[in-house]
């Protein structure tokens, strides 16, 4: 799908962002995963350890 | 004082469909799942949440039934897992849409996705699972997660 749009050609700036939005939005296979929503308002990309040693401790239980 | 369970038990046929999600909660179609790994519904009557509405963490209170559902209206999901999760052998009871602290954009396929479960499970850490591929996000989501300041706490969002 990457490839049938061409994205590897559309500018990684803000004036493209709603551009890439609309693709992800239309075809959500497009979107990097997993997505982690944090309730603290913050998002990340949890493909690593790293990624996600920095989710657990934002959302760890205050008893844990 | 919470009797740990053990180790998650997903069984893969197990898990509810989101279709299932939707027809006991009411709400969209989407995974619930406690500090444990399990899947979350609501609950039946012999696992009632103890404790008042003190909301003093640790202690089961902070839970509250609503409309047959039982919720916890504080931050202590993880904590209200344990509490109820023992008194049911299989199935957790707590609600917890209307505290949210984790949202898992998920695709069943993606091998990463299953391994940040996997961590999440071991830590304890509750949260939804949204089959993002079934419902794909608006673009406004779309741009609350790429610049968070736009995004409404999880707690706040609309169900859609």
């Amino acid at each position: 799908m990457a490839v049938a749009l061409g994205m590897a050609d559309w500018p990684r700036d803000d004036a493209t962002e709603p551009r890439w939005v609309e693709a992800m939005a239309a075809h959500p296979a497009l979107i990097q995963r997993p997505i982690l929503l944090l309730d603290d308002g913050s998002a990340l990309v949890a493909r690593t350890p790293e990624a996600l040693a920095e989710a657990v401790r934002r959302a760890a239980p205050d008893d844990a | 004082m919470f009797n740990d369970p053990g180790p998650p038990r997903i069984p893969p046929s197990g898990w509810p469909s989101p279709r299932d999600a939707e027809a006991h909660t009411g709400r969209p179609a989407e995974y619930l799942v406690d500090g444990w790994g399990h899947p979350a519904r609501p609950t039946a009557a012999r696992c009632s949440p103890r404790g008042g509405d003190s909301g003093r963490p640790g202690d089961g209170s902070g839970l509250q039934r609503a409309g047959g559902l039982v919720w916890s209206s504080s931050t202590t999901a993880s904590r209200a897992a344990r509490t109820t999760s023992r008194d049911c052998s299989v199935w957790s009871v707590v609600e917890i849409w209307d505290h949210v602290i984790m949202e898992i954009w998920h695709n069943p396929a993606c091998s990463k996705c299953a391994g940040a479960r996997a961590t999440l499970d071991e830590a304890r850490v509750p949260y939804r699972l949204r089959a993002y591929l079934d419902g794909a996000p608006s673009a406004t989501e779309l741009t609350g997660v790429l610049r968070p300041a736009r995004r409404p706490r999880l707690g706040d969002l609309p169900h859609r």
